[in-house]
């Protein structure tokens, strides 16, 4: 219980900082390089990552200053196509959440907030979908609807994520209409849209936060699968998955070439350990907070 | 005295829960004057905070059955639908919370929660609303109240984040405060504070306040008149001063006897009332105090006692009722 024996003087001035920690930055910042990167690509001064030059010489070059990553079996220079191939992953990952996100989300608040039938009915639907596995049905679907497109692929995967954000958003949605002080705006005359954007939207949005940006995490992972199965963009487009499933048939003679592997796995991994540890961190630092309160 | 603000009659709730209906009131009369301040008394699960939160309108539409009356200045809350309500609530009825940890919104900033429940109750600009949050914050006695309009609730202590509780209640001017266990969740002295300032608040807006609490000691000295609850029916009614001297139902009697007194010697063991508040699950014939009660009779647990008068300033509901000065 909150004894009041401080002075008074002392509550309003011990703000509480808690720390995310050295390691979350470090994470924020690679993801953030590798954003801008890939957004800027065609702007900074890359090589192209699609011309073709079968020149002897340029195929399966080393790491040199004009090659960081070394050029592939056409010639192609590798951290050119590890920045560009961001683009499509990114595009694929963050859109497909997006999607859920507001779908998913907002019906979830609506249904969680009214209650009665529409939520019932609503959560028994998305548990039955739920039932189903979700990557299954993306590659089932994926496989009858070639060529695959990012547009395809955002709208396949974003509406097969809609059932785990609703039941996410709407778990958070029905503690924070519970909370008294929802109860205490309700009978101070706020209404519906008010009380959703003003009480539930602030306490479900930390939540729903953390669990976007795992989200994105496993849609790159899922992208990379669909790309080892052959079902993502088609060449010339490419994707971190289809570099990844490209690399793998040239690790052998006589192309043997291991930059083509070994550098588009690095980014990849090192982009998903950070998202999942700033995932992560964000989900204890914000359940500590609402602890606290 | 003018005619009453509150009129509260023959008031019944009853929630249809999986287990069968559970009456939680049941059939409770009471009127509330202007500028009065009226508690009500009872252990847990006596069906007070159901009754405020019945007189509030908030009871919801499905699950719950209500009969009877609640009229507030002339207007009729019960069975009226929330959009119906709202025009009353703030600037007619406000409720204070039992426990200011979850009554305010723990990301939103105290100022501007004040001040939202300005632009919504009386539909006052945002810059006015904001100016008019700051002086309720002096009202309430918040100390250097500029600093802590942009405070967090979780900046501030528990007294302080009551009367902010306060301050946001009484914002659109209510002419009726209903009070569920304000202090509860306070230690002593913050307690004390906190009904001061409701005493203070009451007589400067010439509000009525009911005080919903278990703590006879809270409303013996702060209320004009105590009505005392159990199992869902008010068993006495009488006037503040009265309450020591005349009271005539056992069970208040008896909650009187479980308070600590300043003259007991020390380690003295607490009076309990043995026994617990019944099943009200169960049908219940008779008084409902009487497997409890030392005076009960064969006539107590066949047949309900009704609230009766006999001469004195006390209304109670019982047959063997305690004599003057028990």
């Amino acid at each position: 219980m909150d004894v009041d024996n401080k002075p008074v003087e002392d509550t309003a001035e011990t703000v509480v900082t808690k720390k995310l920690g050295p390691v979350f930055w470090l994470c924020a910042i690679w993801i953030g390089i590798t954003v801008v990167a890939a957004v800027l690509a065609p702007w900074i001064g890359l090589p192209s990552p699609t011309v073709v030059d079968y020149n002897h010489f340029s195929m399966n070059g080393p790491m040199s200053a004009a090659h960081w990553f070394g050029t592939n079996d056409g010639g192609q220079d590798i951290f050119a196509r590890v920045v560009y191939g961001a683009r499509i992953s990114l595009e694929v990952s963050f859109g497909s959440m997006l999607l859920a996100s507001l779908i998913g989300g907002t019906a979830a608040i609506f249904a969680a907030y009214k209650g009665g039938i529409l939520d019932t009915i609503s959560n028994a639907l998305m548990t039955l979908i739920l039932a189903f596995p979700a990557a299954l049905a993306v590659i089932a679907i994926l496989s009858f609807w070639m060529p695959t497109t990012p547009f395809k692929l955002i709208l396949i995967i974003g509406i097969s994520g809609i059932p785990l954000i609703f039941r996410v958003v709407r778990g958070a949605t029905l503690a924070a209409a519970r909370k008294e002080y929802v109860l205490a705006a309700h009978v101070q005359g706020a209404k519906t849209p008010r009380i959703i954007f003003k009480e539930i939207i602030p306490a479900v949005w930390p939540t729903a936060v953390a669990f976007f940006i795992l989200g994105v995490a496993s849609v790159i992972m899922l992208e990379g699968a669909l790309a080892f199965l052959g079902l993502s963009v088609q060449t010339p487009a490419f994707s971190w998955g289809t570099l990844l499933n490209d690399a793998r048939q040239k690790i052998y003679p006589p192309n043997q070439n291991f930059n083509m592997l070994i550098w588009p796995c690095l980014d990849m991994v090192l982009f998903l350990v950070s998202l999942n540890f700033i995932g992560d961190r964000l989900r204890s630092y914000f359940d500590i907070t609402e602890g606290k309160l | 005295m003018n005619s009453p603000l509150l009129v509260v009659s023959n008031l019944h709730t009853t929630f249809e829960t999986p287990r069968g209906l559970l009456p939680a009131v049941r059939g409770v009369s009471f009127s509330v004057a202007e500028n009065q301040t009226v508690g009500i008394v009872g252990e847990s699960g006596s069906g007070k905070t159901v009754l405020a939160r019945t007189i509030m309108g908030l009871q919801p539409i499905r699950g719950v059955k209500l009969s009877g009356s609640v009229l507030l200045n002339g207007n009729e809350i019960v069975n009226r639908p929330h959009d119906e309500l709202r025009h009353l609530w703030g600037s007619e009825v406000a409720m204070i919370f039992q426990d200011p940890m979850t009554s305010l919104n723990p990301v939103r900033r105290i100022g501007d929660q004040i001040a939202e429940s300005l632009q919504v109750g009386i539909g006052l600009k945002r810059k006015e609303a904001r100016a008019r949050a700051l002086e309720l914050l002096v009202q309430v006695g918040i100390p250097s109240p500029e600093d802590r309009f942009n405070a967090y609730p979780s900046q501030l202590s528990g007294g302080m984040r009551q009367r902010v509780v306060i301050a946001s209640a009484l914002s659109c001017n209510p002419k009726l405060v209903l009070a569920d266990e304000p202090t509860t969740g306070l230690d002593v002295t913050i307690q004390a504070q906190i009904l001061d300032l409701l005493d203070q608040l009451k007589i400067e807006r010439k509000m009525s306040t009911i005080l919903v609490t278990h703590d006879l000691g809270v409303v013996a000295t702060r209320t004009d008149h105590i009505y005392v609850m159990y199992a869902g029916r008010i068993v006495e009614s009488l006037p503040t001063a009265d309450l020591h001297a005349h009271h005539r139902h056992p069970y208040t009697a008896a909650l009187l006897n479980s308070t600590p007194r300043i003259e007991n010697k020390s380690h003295t063991r607490l009076t309990a009332i043995p026994g617990s508040p019944p099943n009200l699950l169960k049908p219940l014939t008779g008084c409902a105090f009487a497997a409890r009660c030392s005076f009960a009779t064969d006539l107590c647990r066949n047949q309900t006692p009704e609230l009766r008068n006999d001469g004195g300033a006390s209304e109670f509901a019982c047959f063997n009722p305690v004599g003057v000065n028990a």
